[in-house]
């Protein structure tokens, strides 16, 4: 095809591939600009017939009649390979800094983000941080939020690990040896060898992580986490131990999960939940969305307590959180947003979906208070 | 999340005590009720979060959320202009900040799409019904072949490339037909030559 319209000197391919939306950013003239105003014109006046308004009301009166709140839905979560498990209670309080900050920073100053090495060196990780590092056979690259490990061709010392520490209010992206991503949540801490040796590939999770994990047959991958912890029968999933109880949920794959000696076979879209007062393990099956939601960069609550919100909260963004009446502690509301940068745009939503509860900053603590 | 300007309080009456909500049309001052106000602009206002979010079913959840908000706040809005104009302006809006906090959209882009907002669906939006059956009449008239490619592209969103293989052509002619198509179809719709005048316009400045 001709690059170029000899009578308009308009570049088509650019063109073309701007309509497909392939880069919309690349400078156009003003006659470019002109054509693909009118070719997503026709595109949108050709789909007008795909949004049926009848369809449209039903839909609308369902979401207007339903008496719990629903605070927008934005991005829908394209399911990969996870599970996600919770063990732990108080795993993240060691996590959080013993004195509290007193002062009233917006966006939050929390914690760094640490690396420590298996050879004793502890990596701060900050915003700017970008760097190689060595570690026990593997180099590791840093950069603000992420680490890559790649495995070097060095002899490896098989009982070699590292430790990553994500404090409250940050989270971080890991991406193991074997070529393994990990998504370790806000006040967790993880634990992996820098290089894969062994006759399996063992981690250990405390807090929350969603792990994607790459297929290797002849090295079977196993998570520790708390009391329980799971065989990667498939390809993923997602780890939560911030409280006593292991909650494994599983998106796809498939997933051996061990705890108190009894095991259970997870598919995607089913969650074991670990009791530790009984030592029972227990198979149920669940959306998945609401509990790797995080995990995307979303907020998601379906029907949840203001307590379990208030708790996701204050760990995410690093605040501490009152109740002045109990009463509120046990108010349900729906939430679907992504993240925003500051809390209060998540208090501000709640407050506008119920008038009575209101959000009382001062400093790093937040008051949540009954307003007649 | 959708979000809509304070400022702009002027929205639709609350005549009715309780559920039923009155809207009144700009130009005969005719009562509608919530559920015909709505019935009456889904489609535009799809198609106009649909131009800019390129995604039908976040575009349906977009205009959802925007009507949600207006049922909400029925009892404190007055009615001061036309709806549908502001109806434009709010998707247009919460779409436009719904691709600023998508990962998958550059700010440069985002700037783009802004730009490219403006003139969708232009200023005479009575005309628009007349519009889309002009447009549909047009393509009528495009070769088979053509109409077909160009409704793939555009109607079933697939990519250039997998229409070539799906009609086992190269994509250099799936490429060619839609151009010749969109070329066609420009100068059949008178309108869209305005377009091209106001952008030169926009430019000036």
């Amino acid at each position: 095809m001709n690059t170029n319209d000899n009578k308009n000197d308009i570049n088509w391919d650019k063109l073309l591939d701007a309509f497909e939306g392939e880069d919309s950013s690349t400078s156009l003239t003003p006659e470019e600009f002109a054509l693909l105003a009118n070719a997503k014109e026709i595109q949108a006046r050709l789909h007008t017939d795909q949004f049926d308004e009848n369809i449209g009301w039903e839909r609308f009166v369902a979401a207007r009649d339903q008496k719990r709140t629903r605070v927008f839905r934005l991005v829908r979560f394209a399911a990969a390979a996870v599970i996600l498990v919770a063990v732990g209670l108080g795993a993240w309080f060691s996590l959080t800094p013993a004195v509290p900050s007193t002062t009233i920073a917006e966006a939050g100053e929390p914690g760094k983000v640490k690396f420590k090495l298996s050879n004793g060196k502890v990596l701060e990780v900050e915003k700017t941080t970008s760097l190689q590092q060595a570690s026990s056979g593997a180099s590791v690259q840093v950069q603000a939020d992420k680490a890559v490990y790649s495995a070097g061709d060095a002899t490896v010392a098989a009982n070699a690990l590292d430790t990553l520490e994500v404090p409250r209010g940050m989270q971080f992206a890991l991406q193991l040896s074997d070529g393994t991503r990990v998504f370790v949540n806000a006040g967790s801490r993880f634990v992996f060898p820098p290089v894969f040796a062994g006759a399996t590939r063992e981690v250990y999770v405390d807090g929350e992580a969603y792990l994607d994990v790459a297929a290797n047959a002849q090295q079977p991958f196993i998570v520790h986490a708390g009391d329980a912890s799971m065989k990667v029968l498939g390809t993923g999933f997602n780890v939560n131990n911030y409280s006593s109880n292991v909650i494994t949920t599983l998106s796809s794959g498939k997933l051996l999960v061990m705890a108190a000696n009894s095991q259970v076979v997870l598919l995607p879209g089913e969650q074991a939940r670990f009791q530790k007062s009984n030592a029972t393990l227990e198979k149920t099956t669940v959306d998945t969305r609401p509990f790797t939601a995080w995990k995307d960069g979303d907020i998601f609550f379906e029907d949840a307590t203001l307590e379990e919100i208030a708790t996701t909260l204050s760990r995410m963004y690093d605040y501490d959180v009152r109740f002045s009446q109990v009463s509120l502690e046990k108010k349900r509301f729906t939430i679907d947003m992504r993240r925003p940068q500051y809390v209060q745009d998540v208090f501000k939503q709640i407050s506008q979906s119920d008038q009575h509860v209101q959000f009382k900053m001062e400093g790093r603590v937040v008051k949540i208070v009954y307003q007649p | 999340m959708i979000e809509i300007n304070r400022e702009l309080y002027f929205l639709c009456a609350d005549t009715a005590q309780g559920t039923t909500w009155s809207m009144h049309q700009p130009n005969s001052g005719e009562a509608v009720s919530f559920e015909n106000q709505f019935k009456l602009h889904f489609k535009l206002l799809c198609a106009v979060a649909f131009y800019i979010v390129n995604d039908e079913d976040a575009a349906r959840d977009i205009v959802q959320d925007f009507f949600l908000y207006c049922w909400k706040k029925r009892h404190h809005i007055q009615i001061t202009h036309d709806f549908k104009r502001y109806a434009v302006r709010a998707i247009r809006n919460a779409s436009l900040n719904y691709i600023k906090k998508s990962s998958k959209t550059t700010l440069e882009e985002v700037g783009v799409i802004e730009q490219l907002s403006k003139n969708f669906p232009g200023e005479e939006l009575e005309q628009d019904d007349q519009r889309n059956k002009a447009l549909w009449e047009a393509i009528s008239r495009l070769p088979e072949q053509r109409r077909k490619i160009f409704l793939l592209s555009n109607q079933d969103d697939l990519k250039y490339k997998d229409i070539a293989v799906k009609l086992d052509i190269s994509i250099n002619t799936v490429k060619t037909q839609i151009k010749l198509a969109l070329l066609f179809l420009r100068r059949e719709c008178s309108w869209m030559v305005k377009v091209m005048a106001c952008l030169f316009f926009f430019k000036q400045w």
